[in-house]
């Protein structure tokens, strides 16, 4: 991924991951701390964790482009990278307690939830798209 | 270096042509040549031999270290043109930019699957695979019609 595609990912996540972020806050709270008040400094807090969250894109900056190997291998290392900074940020914030296991398992239940379902939700579009492609392909050029 | 154009109607009778006049070869000549060249054969190199390739010979063109390479099923060889150049000299034909570095023939594509962040993997008929960049898939899409 060169640097503008990376801008341009970047842009768009930065959407999705304030998104998670507020859906998964919601339903932590509503579990561990139902009732929470959230202050206008925990809204800058989220859309700061979004924005930090997003840097972490710069693992898929790469001159050529990646082989499939590659870019999962990546995926896995964002993902982990991900799930760091959001949990130190949570941390930090005294969102979760690191010496209560309970909440740290659910922290990252959700972050990987999020992932996975975004992850789904365009390898079923791609794979859609793609056999749309293939049908065009073969009436082009190979009927 | 600066080339003066000079356009002339030919005498009846006479072909259709186009004459270069050089003190020496450069490969800025070359490259013009070769642009003129692909119009029906793309110029490429193998070492010192001079090869005329069809387009519909070459599987791919990519660069690679600012050389640009063209392959076909089973050789590559080197061009002596800019990725654009050949890029504008196969418009209208089955060749389409699908990454900042390479340039397909759409038609040597066998299918096409997915390759995570959006972007597709291209399996072509020697068995070689190209990662087409999210980038320039609305370009394919717009191309296959879709």
């Amino acid at each position: 991924m060169r640097i503008e595609e990376l801008l341009k990912t970047m842009l768009r996540s930065f959407f999705i991951i304030t998104t998670g972020i507020t859906v998964s806050t919601y339903v932590f709270c509503l579990l561990f701390y139902p009732d929470a008040v959230f202050t206008l400094n925990d809204i800058a807090r989220i859309l700061l964790m979004a924005l930090a969250s997003d840097m972490a894109h710069v693992i898929f900056l790469s001159r050529r482009e990646l082989s499939k190997k590659q870019m999962l291998l990546r995926k896995i290392i964002h993902l982990l990278v991900l799930s760091a900074m959001l949990l130190y940020f949570a941390f930090l914030w005294d969102w979760v307690k690191l010496n209560k296991a309970g909440e740290v398992v659910v922290f990252l239940f959700f972050v990987w939830t999020v992932y996975v379902v975004v992850y789904l939700m365009t390898s079923y579009r791609d794979k859609k798209l793609t056999e749309r492609i293939n049908s065009r392909l073969k009436e082009r050029y190979r009927s | 270096m600066e080339l003066r154009i000079v356009i002339e109607e030919p005498q009846d009778g006479e072909e259709e042509q186009i004459v270069i006049k050089c003190r020496e070869m450069t490969v800025e000549l070359l490259r013009i040549i070769g642009m003129l060249k692909a119009q029906d054969a793309l110029v490429a190199y193998d070492g010192n031999k001079i090869h005329r390739i069809r387009p519909n010979g070459v599987y791919y063109i990519e660069v690679v270290d600012n050389k640009t390479f063209l392959y076909c099923k089973n050789e590559v060889y080197e061009s002596k043109q800019k990725l654009y150049e050949l890029e504008e000299a196969l418009v209208n034909t089955d060749f389409l930019r699908i990454s900042k570095s390479v340039i397909l023939n759409l038609s040597k594509v066998k299918s096409l699957s997915p390759a995570l962040n959006g972007r597709f993997e291209a399996l072509l008929d020697n068995g070689e695979r190209i990662i087409v960049s999210r980038q320039y898939m609305s370009d394919l899409k717009k191309r296959l019609g879709i």
